[in-house]
């Protein structure tokens, strides 16, 4: 993260810029501060104990893949309806899409995670058929399906449409899966957990979580846009690579 | 405008149909392996009678699923090789005809697979009727979304090298209501619960018209490019 | 006391993974800049904050071509 500089030295070749650094640094420190909040400073909770740290972490990484999923689904929207009128075919929206895709899948897999050890306290067990937790592992996989579409071997504006296509469906399908499923589970048991035993979070750690929430929005964000330049980069050495074959298809003519 | 859509539909459903007629790999190759995930649960299950009739509806719709996946795989691989899908699209069929014409082929398909299904879930793991209407109501309405669905994803993936491993992952995860409600449904329809069915029915309903809908509109994108 | 063991595992994984990911994301940018001989300052990696670029023209942009392999 440290160290690059736009002058033309040729050993820190970097996707940085000052921005991002900044960006980067300020999130780093956010995520530090917030584990010493979250693990330290925050007193232990009357009903729930020691067990509400794990929400700290918990929460904002569904707050995070929720945003990167809505961020996909409108990037990909925008793709399919502005990129043909866009000079880049709308490939400034498609690498938004991807890159946001990928970050939500992470922290979706890591909400699944922190979620199931938060239950392994309180429950006793790491799943609950749950409306909410089988909600989230459908969307999970079905967002694996999108992130296997981006890195099909195709054509890239094939691939991208397509990918851009499935992303909309998987967004239209989270209502319902999520309707279906809690009325699966209504309908055949008491829902596990009941809201009003949460108890009100006020105080020190309501200003751990706002602050949680925000540390892991940096980070996030920070991901997300050097996952862009990682997809602009791959696309560059693809295009080159397509430069490359193309005149040593052209020299082998010429030698024929 | 709309008959001709149908009636265009129609052709393309008849041309798979008349596929598969030829060749019969559903009614020879998919059809047993329905039965055979039927018996292999059978085997998982160690035999356990009640047990195997409790999930009778579940693991009817499982088969479903899976050997219906392959149906959907299949109506796709016929359309490949020989760009019968560039023939269509010069024979100037709209893709809303295309879309509604695979699926109706995938659909009849579905319903011999899963007649033969419902023969094996009843003479295997002893399960009963007790309401026939609400029984055929979940399997037409619940193979209808299935179908839509499969068609889109179908779509999808047609043309992808490793189409037989990404069809699978995205479309099950996106049919698993199509599951959860078709075996309450029939949970209800053989009498195991005494749960409610039709509701699910509803539920069922509204999935396979917010398909339909999606498939008439994304078809023509998605055929365009690839 | 068991719940701490937990938290920390909890913590440890999510903290872990970011840093995983954040660390694969620049190796890779940085493999492929080698690569090309290209260091992708935000200017030509993100266009539209640094003005009316265009990022579908490598020719146009400074530095993003080089003969060096």
């Amino acid at each position: 993260m440290s160290g690059a500089t736009d002058r033309g030295d040729s050993r820190h070749l970097m996707t940085s810029s000052v921005a991002t650094r900044i960006l980067g640094w300020v999130g780093l420190a956010a995520m530090a501060v917030m584990a010493l909040l979250g693990l330290v400073v925050s007193p232990r909770d009357r009903i729930q104990g020691e067990a509400v740290r794990l929400l700290y972490i918990h929460v904002p990484t569904i707050w995070v893949a929720y945003g990167s999923f809505v961020l996909t689904a409108v990037a990909s929207a925008l793709y399919l309806w502005r990129g043909s009128s866009r000079e880049d075919r709308g490939r400034h929206y498609d690498r938004i899409a991807g890159a946001a895709g990928e970050v939500a899948v992470l922290f979706l897999a890591l909400t699944l995670v922190t979620g199931m050890l938060w239950g392994r306290i309180t429950w006793g067990v790491f799943w609950q058929w749950d409306a909410r937790l089988t909600t989230t592992a459908l969307m999970f996989v079905s967002y694996l399906g999108y992130l296997a579409i981006r890195n099909m071997p195709a054509d890239i504006e094939a691939r991208s449409k397509r990918a851009a296509i499935a992303a909309l469906l998987a967004a239209v399908n989270i209502p319902i899966v999520h309707f279906s499923v809690e009325w699966w589970r209504t309908l055949h048991q008491k829902a596990s957990i009941r809201s009003d035993r949460n108890s009100e979070i006020t105080g020190d750690m309501f200003a751990t979580l706002m602050f949680s929430l925000l540390a892991f929005t940096l980070v996030a964000a920070w991901l997300m846009i050097h996952r862009y330049r990682l997809v602009r980069l791959e696309e560059i050495r693809e295009e080159e690579g397509l430069a490359l074959a193309v005149s040593a298809r052209r020299a082998e003519g010429v030698n024929a | 405008m709309m008959t001709e859509l149908f009636v265009d539909a129609a052709r393309v459903a008849r041309k798979d149909l008349l596929i598969e007629w030829r060749t019969r790999v559903t009614i020879n190759q998919v059809i047993p392996l329905g039965l055979l995930i039927e018996v292999v649960f059978a085997f998982a299950f160690d035999a356990n009678r009640s047990l195997l009739e409790q999930g009778a509806p579940g693991l009817f719709w499982v088969g479903v699923l899976f050997a219906g996946t392959l149906v959907v795989q299949r109506s796709f691989t016929v359309e490949g090789p020989d760009g019968i899908t560039d023939a269509l699209r010069l024979s100037g069929f709209r893709p809303g005809a295309m879309f509604l014409g695979k699926a109706a082929a995938i659909f009849v398909e579905l319903v011999v697979l899963e007649v033969a299904l419902l023969v094996g879930v009843v003479v295997l793991f002893d399960v009963g009727l007790s309401d026939p209407l609400l029984l055929v109501a979940t399997t037409v309405i619940g193979t209808a979304g299935f179908a839509l669905t499969g068609a889109i994803y179908g779509a999808l993936s047609l043309g992808v090298r490793v189409r037989e491993t990404l069809l699978p992952l995205l479309l099950i995860p996106v049919v698993a209501p199509i599951l959860l409600g078709g075996s309450r449904a029939l949970e209800a329809a053989f009498g195991i619960s005494t749960q409610p069915g039709w509701n699910w029915v509803g539920l069922l309903t509204v999935i396979t018209g917010v398909y339909a809908a999606i498939g008439l509109v994304a078809f023509g994108p998605l055929m365009e490019e690839s | 006391m068991d719940s701490w063991g937990t938290i920390l595992l909890g913590y440890g994984i999510t903290f872990g993974a970011i840093a995983a990911y954040a660390y694969s994301i620049l190796s890779r940018s940085r493999a492929i800049g080698h690569e090309l001989g290209i260091g992708v300052p935000a200017s030509s990696a993100l266009p539209h904050l640094s003005g009316p670029e265009d990022p579908e023209d490598p020719e146009g942009s400074p530095g993003v071509r080089s003969n060096e392999r």
